[in-house]
């Protein structure tokens, strides 16, 4: 969702404002993702880079969050009547206390629904998660004396953030950044990704569908590179025992664990 | 019956972009013929160089730069490479890393069959090797005596123009650099998690994410910058699992699969990156 800033210059706008009207337009494109069958977004929305920010700015972007997310609580009646899973990745002990809890909440008030998934990367970077599933294997594999040949890339994989979703098919990238920005760069080995020089503010349903119609002309060629990654996993998988007793439970624990985490915050 | 008329339009959609894809990579390969044909019988390598000592006047190149090919490309070959190591060389970008996910069946590049091996590290050469190094700098050392007794010039210059670049540091990178060796770093650091080192990196996440940053660079042999800029040769953009801890900053260009790469197209790749801003976040 780049973009927001140089929309509001080009408008003469604040870019609080910016930001705004961006938010307005993420629910537009999730209503077309919607429409066209595509089960799971995630959207990039604050990365810990954007700390550096001004002090301003980066409130103004809270007291956003805290607008949106408290609007989402309210609704949360419709959230289940669609089946919607809210899940906020990144590291979010970084955040305001009261976003914290605001998050945590609607993380858990949706964690029952299984139909569409929405996650949002708030003070999220790839490199902090992976930093987070390294240390979540330091910290926690060593209580149940696991061996180290349990550990490799697929172990890894189930530490990260977006240990429940599929990679993503396409990554859309807006105001003609051709970088990725730390975002699930472990995700994105064999993701699609496209560029477009549209502000994301200004998005339209064509470019939308520009950037669909490129994935589907794009994706037979990843094919056969996609086959040899799964095959690659299975391997792994049988390997390392990945399936054995001793590594799901682990698995487990460190679920139950993140959902205490969230239960903790949302009370605080 | 609505649906059934939306999926033919579907379907014929999809024939005709399938079919302006066909005649677009016919056309790439026509011009790729015409253009490889011209310049073997031009030999136009003045006309190339001054396209690339233009772009070295930009303010803004990258110090290190990455090739990334793809498993179904089948026009990047050594001859490619090495023009683009050429190049590389004349605009003066010291370091530079291939990535390519072939197999051997399939085209893959080994390197050492015409770098030269830098120290002890398998992955890391040198180009050019040093014997066509020594010969660029004997030419240059005979032409510059000619140059000095005709003209006057000491500035190293031969009399046809032809200058002295420093070798260019190469680094092959294989499928296993990626989230495999962020795995074998946390397999290593688990084994060592009783040392008081890794205690001490367990304080703080940024501290473990600086320890990962120092063992991955370690074991790649990477003493350079992460790299800034990568050319992707690929029917489609895609990074295909390429150093995840190293390329979150890096500007992609992809250059399709089938189309003639010359000095033009790398000059026009570092112009476009010469214009990306980079905020950094803030």
């Amino acid at each position: 969702m780049d973009g927001n800033r140089r929309f509001a210059r080009s408008q003469q706008i604040d870019k609080i404002e910016g930001h705004s009207r961006g938010f307005s337009k993420l629910a537009d494109v999730l209503r077309w993702c919607l429409d066209m069958g595509i089960r799971e977004v995630t959207t990039f929305a604050f990365s810990i880079e954007n700390f550096k920010r001004s002090n301003e700015e980066v409130e103004g972007l809270f007291n956003l969050a805290r607008e949106k997310f408290s609007k989402l609580l309210e609704e949360t009646n419709r959230l289940d009547e669609h089946g919607i899973r809210i899940r906020v990745i990144g590291n979010i002990e970084l955040l305001p206390a009261d976003l914290q809890r605001l998050i945590a909440t609607a993380m858990l008030r949706t964690e029952n629904n299984d139909k569409l998934f929405l996650n949002v990367a708030f003070a999220y970077t790839s490199r902090d998660e992976i930093t987070q599933a390294v240390e979540t294997v330091m910290k926690h594999y060593e209580d149940d004396d696991m061996p180290p040949t349990d550990i490799n890339e697929r172990l890894l994989e189930a530490c990260l953030y977006t240990r429940h979703s599929p990679p993503p098919d396409l990554v859309f990238r807006t105001s003609g950044e051709t970088r990725l920005s730390d975002f699930m760069m472990w995700q994105i080995k064999s993701s699609v990704l496209y560029f477009t020089n549209v502000l994301w503010p200004q998005i339209t349903i064509w470019n939308f569908m520009a950037g669909i119609v490129a994935y589907q002309r794009d994706r037979r060629h990843l094919e056969a590179y996609k086959r040899e990654n799964r095959l690659h996993s299975a391997q792994l998988d049988k390997s390392s025992d990945f399936y054995s007793l001793r590594v799901q439970r682990f698995l487990h624990k460190m679920d139950a664990n993140r959902r205490k985490l969230l239960v903790a915050l949302a009370s605080n | 019956m609505m649906e059934i008329v939306s999926i033919l339009i579907g379907r014929l959609l999809f024939i005709l972009i399938a079919t302006c894809e066909l005649l677009q990579q016919l056309w790439h390969r026509l011009h790729a013929l015409a253009r490889r044909s011209y310049d073997y019988w031009q030999c136009d390598s003045h006309h190339h160089h001054e396209l690339l000592e233009r772009a070295i006047e930009l303010q803004k190149l990258p110090q290190h730069l990455v090739l990334v090919i793809a498993p179904d490309d089948r026009y990047v070959d050594a001859a490619l490479l090495k023009r683009i190591f050429g190049y590389a060389q004349i605009v003066g970008i010291p370091y530079l890393s291939v990535y390519d996910t072939r197999t051997p069946k399939n085209g893959y590049v080994d390197l050492s069959r015409f770098c030269q091996t830098s120290g002890n590290e398998s992955r890391c050469f040198l180009w050019p090797p040093s014997q066509q190094s020594k010969e660029q700098r004997q030419q240059v050392q005979l032409n510059g005596c000619k140059t000095v007794h005709s003209n006057g010039t000491t500035n190293g210059n031969a009399s046809n123009g032809a200058k002295h670049y420093a070798q260019l540091q190469v680094y092959q990178i294989g499928t296993a650099d990626g989230h495999a060796l962020i795995a074998d770093v946390c397999r290593e650091l688990y084994e060592n998690r009783s040392t008081p080192q890794v205690q001490e990196l367990l304080k703080e996440r940024q501290a473990l994410t600086d320890g990962i940053s120092a063992m991955l660079s370690k074991r790649l042999g990477f003493v350079v910058p992460e790299p800034e800029l990568g050319i992707i040769f690929s029917r489609l953009t895609c990074i295909y699992g390429l150093l995840p801890w190293h390329v979150r900053f890096t500007e992609f260009h992809t250059h399709r699969s089938g189309c003639y790469f010359e000095a033009k197209s790398f000059a026009k790749v570092l112009f476009k990156y010469a214009r990306c801003e980079q905020r950094w976040g803030k």
